[in-house]
């Protein structure tokens, strides 16, 4: 059997926070490409033990090269590429969350959370800020540039 | 940075990239990034940087989209 990236531990604790909050389904797409890809493999594999912590997370993987249409659809450009959809009555919810690169460090406890806020519908802002985020009316693209630690 | 996603969640205008900025070195060098955490908005038309709270990240995408 392979090593596990995620010790038991954080396994264990992963798997509590999914327990308790994952409301609704929940589908990752990974992207990976044919070129040598240094974190691509790692990558796979941590997402599949994060998908097998809950039956409400569904994994999927598939080749940038290979499949150039959906990496379209999705506007994944970079490998490792996740996309983090939700579901609402058998469609697909895409709110626009993209990771490139290996979640791992910091950006690991990031990806979890988003997945159960994903799962749940619901942002978890204040009401302030929900109020204020009403007038915005225009596309906006964020692009958040982190490192592991 | 999970307040990024907070704001793609809650609003459908708004989309989010994380990047990790060691694997893609020649991304990270076009947006011109020294320090991360670094938002950058639509292309450039604004730039926030370090760890913010979700008002002044909010904003400032205002200010980038509305100067």
């Amino acid at each position: 059997m392979a090593d596990k990236v995620l010790n038991e531990e954080i396994n264990a604790q992963v798997k509590e926070m999914f327990d308790h909050q994952l409301l609704h389904h929940v589908e990752i797409i990974y992207f990976s490409k044919r070129e040598p890809c240094e974190t691509c493999e790692d990558t796979y594999q941590l997402l599949g033990e994060i998908a097998s912590l809950s039956e409400k997370l569904h994994l999927s993987a598939y080749n940038l090269d290979e499949n150039p249409q959906l990496a379209e659809l999705y506007n994944v450009k970079l490998a490792p590429g996740l996309v983090i959809l939700g579901y609402e009555s058998g469609d697909l919810l895409d709110y626009g969350i993209r990771f490139s690169g290996i979640p791992s460090g910091y950006e690991f406890s990031s990806l979890i959370h988003t997945i159960i806020l994903v799962s749940r519908r619901d942002s978890g802002l204040q009401p302030e800020i929900r109020e204020d985020l009403k007038r915005l009316m225009y596309p906006v693209n964020l692009k958040v540039f982190v490192t592991p630690t | 940075m999970v307040l990024a996603h907070q704001l793609a969640i809650e609003n459908s205008n708004i989309n989010v990239e994380i990047i990790e900025a060691n694997d893609f070195y020649d991304v990270a060098s076009r947006y011109n990034v020294r320090s991360v955490p670094q938002t950058t908005i639509n292309d450039g038309i604004g730039v926030v940087l370090g760890a913010v709270p979700e008002s002044h990240l909010l904003k400032e995408i205002f200010h980038a989209l509305h100067p």
